[in-house]
């Protein structure tokens, strides 16, 4: 396993299933896997309950994470099933080119 | 009793972001694989019946916070009708109607602020020291960006209504 990866463990297993946490890395330590933490790592906005509240903060919050990841050409790993959901829909959605064009709007004002 | 509020708008919405719900042929499918069903919280079966019909009432209002979103009934459902989609989008109507549960409202507050959705306790930090992990606070620089991107979209007008 020689590609580099971006290691995003979310917010819901650092603050509450820390050992989740500490137990992946510790596998991932001794596969030897050549990992970094998602630098600038917010939440992801849970897609279970906050996405209902803004759709587009969700939708920019996400695109956020993957244009850092992006910016360094790394695969990002998620440790939580809720941030994969986030992250792949997030990519999906944003195959769209206008949508696409909104949040890169979005982005650019927060200097992405 | 129960009251049932027939809601046109409501119907007519669902089926032009959900138009594969009117394919539920109530089998109950997603009834039995439900977790949360088991436990006495949401019906999908039942939010799929109300639903199509545009019949949306109190309690259902209720019940559709209790659905952790594992989306077994998607999964299960044999005429692909996606009640776990239905039942975002149901969400999403009840909270753009105002009807805002006071846990998400502080769920957003909590993110706008430390960038995180779930609270920073001391059993958070206890466990973390213990573990020997860092101590997982976001950067204020991160946590500045997120704010701004919510004042930009539209979760910053949400949490200030």
């Amino acid at each position: 396993m020689s590609r580099p990866l971006y290691l995003f463990s979310g917010c819901l297993i650092p603050t509450r299933l820390p050992y989740l946490e500490a137990s992946s890395r510790f596998v991932l330590d001794n596969m030897s896997v050549d990992y970094a933490d998602l630098p600038g790592a917010t939440c992801c906005v849970e897609p279970i309950g906050l996405r209902t509240m803004a759709r587009e903060t969700w939708l920019a919050s996400s695109a956020r994470l993957l244009a850092i990841a992006e910016e360094d050409g790394r695969d990002v790993l998620t440790l939580c099933n809720g941030c994969y959901m986030s992250l792949q829909e997030a990519r999906h959605v944003l195959e769209d080119d206008r949508v696409r064009w909104r949040i890169n709007d979005v982005l650019g004002g927060v200097g992405r | 009793m129960r009251k049932t509020v027939y809601d046109r708008d409501l119907a007519l919405w669902l089926e032009s972001v959900a138009p594969l719900a009117m394919l539920c042929q109530q089998c109950g499918g997603c009834a039995a694989v439900c977790p949360s069903q088991r436990h006495g919280g949401i019906r999908p079966a039942e939010v799929m019946a109300r639903a199509v019909s545009g019949s949306c009432d109190t309690l259902l209002k209720d019940s559709l916070w209790l659905c952790a979103r594992c989306m077994s009934c998607s999964e299960r459902c044999p005429s692909g009708a996606d009640p776990g989609e239905v039942i975002a989008h149901l969400r999403e109507s009840v909270v753009s109607g105002g009807e805002v549960p006071t846990f998400l409202r502080e769920e957003a507050q909590r993110f706008l602020t430390t960038g995180l959705s779930f609270p920073r306790t001391g059993m958070t930090k206890k466990m973390r020291k213990e573990l020997g992990l860092p101590d997982g606070e976001v950067p204020a620089e991160a946590v500045a960006e997120a704010r701004e991107i919510c004042m930009r979209t539209g979760l910053g007008r949400a949490v200030h209504e």
